[in-house]
């Protein structure tokens, strides 16, 4: 089987996998299910699957918007309900869809009004306002899960009994909503999906080891991990990160780049800039650049070094959330993507800082000189946004990419003459 | 042997003729305006008759800045900053830290002694502290960029003018004219405000001894000053500080003539 085809399979699926999340939400068949909205930093979406609800993911909405190309429609109506120009633009245009004009109609499905709106408040502060204000809307029931941030490695235990609790006290919530009975042994099998898809998943990532690394873990990893935040605590999610890790293998014995030829491996961090995303990636595969690594495809699921598993259904969900990477405090991250571009063998780092997000971003800067001055790793900040294409500005970004990359080659050239010498 | 190096800003269009020793031959400036290939010509042009020698007789051309793909007769070409970290070696051999503020950029670069680039940082969206802010507040000055250049910033007593964002600086700049404060020293807080903001990307990718400030705005005296003063720490800088992006280009050039 030809290269080119093991990517289509894996694409396709993950894009009919999307597209029969949307359909389902509104499909007839499941009218009589409740929805619940909730975020995905630190999401626990199955514990919401065993009360059979249907989950709505705004900031899953607000991509798509951005790759249907109607984001900055979506970010004016939002705008115009009073949200200023330097606000979230997820925020923006996901209110914009819901509560502006297309009222949760959009090309990619109509996405139901909530019964309950769980904000799991988890390394975003932003949530918090984002999920009051669809609940105001909507008229329903608002809960929040308050995720603290990671003071050390790993949730203390009283982080971690505060974050359990929370959880707990949701059941007889989510009961009376649903009017569907918790039911601790549906969510041990529903966990244990996710811890099958979780190992797949982790096993996948280290994919990118090998040269050529045979699979882009930013601008094909965002495709590869949309299962992963949607179809959480299911067969479908295990059965596509198989069918991944098959093509992985393929893609492997092939010797198969991304990128035709790889010539730089690179570590990403931070979230992509959806309306420009093609163009973005076009810019770094022209230089062969393969992002061996990426921090955002961990946002769903950091995964690594999760202390609590399926048999503890409840410690398992509130460790899940709470190891959540934008949940990290900034050292651990450093040490995080330290390690990533040590044990990767990376040329350099990519930072791509949001300018409507802050709580994402911030430290981005001192990352860089840390790495660039202290680490001695190359690195490149870069500065757009998440929804908001008027943040992108093209001759910029391609003129600090295009010099990073000419830089990179001008060292590595000259090291080559002085070892020929 | 003879290589020319042509760096094609936003503003102005410099070219640089050098021989096979490194020594400069010739050099020519002109205004880009719209079209990039007609600027490229003239500036050759001027360079080619500083340096008595005709177009034929040039070895290898490299072309840089935002043009540097457009020029019919350069064979080669590179990024901008590559050639401002390579031209500010030339000039200042000991530079490890490079300012270049252009027309619509300003970056800072960390250089090794060969002048290969470390690291860098540009401005984010705005131009404030550009040439082109510059000439902003020169038109609303009713002044010159040449009139800029005779400012002593120390003889002036700096008003505070905002370095976020050129349009809220043009305000304040207003604001000050309408309250019959001096230019001079509305000028010496437009300095002071490019400096800051200079400084603060230099601090980014790190200091390092020694400090060099190339491009059009460091022919301006004012900001040079105000930089030194801002970094408590001396900057090179000169009137032919807008010349090294085309210095480096042409040095770049002789350099891949030898590997050919």
């Amino acid at each position: 089987m030809k290269a080119a085809q093991i990517e289509d399979r894996a694409r396709m699926m993950s894009r009919l996998l999307v597209e029969r999340y949307y359909r389902e939400l509104d499909a007839p068949e499941f009218s009589d299910r409740k929805v619940v909205y909730l975020f995905t930093s630190g999401g626990i979406g199955e514990f919401f699957r065993t009360f059979n609800f249907r989950i709505v993911l705004p900031e899953i909405n607000a991509v798509h918007c951005a790759r249907a190309k109607i984001s900055r429609e979506m970010i004016r109506y939002g705008e115009a309900l009073g949200h200023i120009n330097e606000m979230c633009t997820y925020v923006k245009s996901d209110l914009g869809l819901m509560v502006g004009p297309p009222k949760g109609n959009a090309p990619f499905g109509k996405i139901p009004p909530p019964d309950l709106v769980v904000i799991n408040h988890c390394g975003c502060s932003t949530y918090i306002k984002w999920g009051e204000a669809l609940a105001r809307e909507f008229n329903c029931p608002v809960q929040i899960i308050d995720v603290p941030f990671l003071s050390e490695d790993r949730p203390t235990e009283s982080e971690h009994k505060y974050v359990k609790g929370q959880i707990e006290e949701l059941i007889p919530v989510c009961e009376e909503v649903s009017g569907t009975r918790f039911d601790p042994d549906r969510l041990q099998d529903v966990l244990k999906l996710t811890e099958e898809a979780i190992s797949l998943w982790l096993k996948l990532l280290q994919y990118g080891k090998k040269r050529p690394s045979p699979f882009d873990s930013y601008f094909e990893g965002v495709v590869y991990m949309a299962p992963m935040t949607i179809w959480r605590g299911t067969s479908e999610a295990v059965e596509y990160y198989e069918l991944l890790i098959e093509q992985m293998e393929q893609r492997l014995a092939a010797s198969y780049s991304p990128v035709g030829e790889e010539r730089f491996r690179l570590v990403f961090e931070g979230s992509p800039p959806w309306p420009t995303f093609t163009r973005f990636k076009t810019m770094f595969e022209r230089w062969g650049a393969v992002a061996v690594a990426s921090t955002y495809i961990r946002v769903v699921c950091a995964c690594e070094g999760l202390t609590w598993g399926p048999d503890n259904p409840m410690d398992y969900l509130a460790d899940l959330a709470a190891q959540s990477f934008y949940n990290w405090n900034h050292l651990k991250k450093i040490n995080f993507i330290e390690n990533l571009a040590k044990d990767y063998e990376v040329d350099g780092i990519v930072a791509h800082s949001v300018r409507s997000c802050r709580p994402i971003s911030i430290g981005q800067l001192d990352l860089r000189k840390y790495f660039a001055t202290e680490a001695g790793i190359p690195t490149l900040f870069l500065d757009s946004d998440i929804a908001d294409p008027r943040f992108f500005s093209s001759s910029q970004i391609r003129k600090r990419v295009n010099t990073f990359f000419e830089a990179l080659d001008k060292r590595r050239k000259r090291a080559a003459e002085v070892k020929k010498a | 042997m003879l290589a020319c190096g042509i760096d094609i800003g936003s503003a102005q269009t410099k070219c640089v003729i050098m021989d096979g020793n490194a020594i400069l031959q010739g050099r020519g400036i002109v205004h880009t305006g719209a079209n990039q290939q007609r600027a490229a010509r003239h500036a050759l042009k001027a360079a080619l008759r500083e340096a008595g020698v005709e177009e034929y007789d040039l070895s290898i051309t490299l072309s840089t800045g935002y043009g540097r793909h457009s020029i019919p007769f350069s064979q080669k070409s590179e990024t901008v900053t590559i050639c401002h970290a390579r031209g500010s070696i030339y000039r200042y051999p000991e530079t490890r830290t490079v300012l270049d503020a252009g027309g619509q950029e300003m970056t800072a670069i960390r250089v090794d002694a060969e002048g290969n680039v470390l690291d860098f940082a540009m401005n984010d969206k705005c131009t404030a502290g550009t040439g082109r802010f510059l000439e902003s507040i020169a038109d609303l000055l009713n002044m010159s960029m040449k009139d800029f250049r005779g400012i002593k910033y120390h003889e002036t007593d700096p008003l505070f003018v905002s370095n976020a964002c050129s349009v809220f600086a043009e305000q304040e700049v207003i604001n000050y004219l309408e309250g019959g404060k001096e230019v001079e020293d509305i000028l010496g807080g437009v300095f002071e405000g490019i400096a800051e903001r200079g400084a603060s990307l230099l601090r980014r990718v790190g200091l390092e001894d020694e400090i060099t400030f190339t491009g059009g705005v460091s022919h301006i005296s004012g900001v040079s000053s105000a930089l030194e003063l801002v970094l408590e720490h001396k900057v090179n800088s000169g009137i032919d500080g807008v010349y090294v992006g085309a210095l480096g280009a042409a040095l770049l050039a002789l350099d891949q003539s030898k590997h050919r």
